[in-house]
């Protein structure tokens, strides 16, 4: 039990702004003796939690919330409740078969590229703005009919988190912007176009035409030039 | 003016001289004032107290009883001297002639007897 609390208290202080602060605090709990105790998980969560926070003093992760990952969030909720539909019908025809697969494909890419650009650029801020979206595409599920609620977590779960923490853990890797990673990015990119052309088509649905779905779904066309933006910025 | 843990970290800081670093700090505190002292409520402090320009703080040399890691080493800057002086004088000043003790009436009201 102990070691568990410990390797929690270690993960949890990798979200502290400071390698040194991380380093003097696991130090002094050793030193302490309080290594492995509930009290040290404590009191790094609080600190975490006031580092976090902290950082959204500045205005950099307000502008990233706001221009960057809230229309992503949009966009993904479009899909998801798409997906929530289409899981509720029979998905009789071939047209209709691929409106699910490119609504899917597009959530999912637009996840890992709005967690990629979160860890590029966010910097020491990139969980809490994660955590933000997150739950904000978490709150949708409340919104969602009670007999597709579970439909919808599983959709949202499946096809915007995990794609997020992805794409945010690759950013975060010593060096994201190889070879491999710039073809997964451009790779990531046409399929989001595919996705984006096909899951807007109107002929090709069957769900309920909404005069904002389509707007919202063109939104991520300026995606790729506030991407490469952030590339150049932070490389 | 300090606040009343901000003087706290000063004092113990001055106290432990060169050896003053977080867990020290933090022993010395809860010995002292019998109040447990949480690192983050230590870490910000001391965060606050160099952005005054009260103390520095640098690394210091990773020890093998912390597991290979590094101190955050204090020293108190001759502000935090004059500024935790201050603190001391006011609070000394301010507490003149009060005795602090339970009243047995009554009510058992806290109460400050003037005994001036």
């Amino acid at each position: 039990m102990q070691i568990a609390i410990w390797l929690l208290t270690k993960l949890f202080s990798d979200l502290l702004t400071s390698d040194s602060e991380r380093e003097a605090i696991l130090g002094d709990f050793e030193e302490r003796h309080l290594k492995g105790t509930w009290r040290a998980l404590g009191e790094t969560l609080r600190l975490v939690m006031i580092r976090q926070a902290q950082l959204w003093k500045t205005w950099q992760p307000w502008l990233l919330f706001l221009v960057l990952l809230l229309p992503i969030n949009a966009v993904q909720q479009a899909c998801g409740s798409i997906l929530e539909v289409l899981f509720m019908q029979p998905l009789g025809s071939q047209s209709i078969r691929m409106t699910v697969l490119f609504a899917a494909i597009l959530t999912i890419t637009l996840g890992w590229r709005g967690g990629f650009c979160a860890a590029r650029l966010g910097g020491l801020s990139r969980w809490s703005v994660l955590f933000v979206v997150l739950a904000t595409s978490q709150l949708a599920i409340w919104r969602a009919e009670p007999t597709v609620r579970a439909w919808f977590l599983i959709t949202t779960g499946l096809l915007t988190g995990l794609p997020t923490l992805l794409g945010a853990w690759r950013a975060s890797s010593p060096s994201p912007l190889d070879t491999s990673s710039r073809l997964l990015l451009f790779s990531v990119q046409v399929m989001e176009y595919c996705g984006l052309f096909l899951a807007a088509q109107p002929s090709q649905s069957t769900v309920p035409q909404d005069p904002i779905l389509i707007p919202v779904l063109l939104w991520p066309m300026a995606l790729p030039l506030l991407y490469r933006a952030s590339i150049r910025t932070t490389q | 003016m300090l606040g009343e843990f901000e003087y706290c970290v000063i004092a113990a800081c001055q106290q432990l001289g060169e050896a003053a670093y977080g867990a020290a700090i933090a022993a010395r505190i809860e010995q002292t004032t019998g109040r447990n002292c949480s690192a983050g409520a230590l870490y910000l402090t001391l965060d606050r107290l160099e952005s005054k320009g009260l103390i520095r703080t640098h690394l210091g040399e990773p020890t093998q009883e912390r597991g290979g890691r590094a101190k955050r080493m204090v020293i108190v800057t001759a502000e935090g001297i004059k500024s935790a002086a201050e603190f001391y004088k006011a609070i000394t000043k301010i507490s003149k002639g009060i005795r602090w003790e339970v009243s047995t009436h009554a009510n058992c009201n806290l109460v400050a007897d003037q005994a001036i």
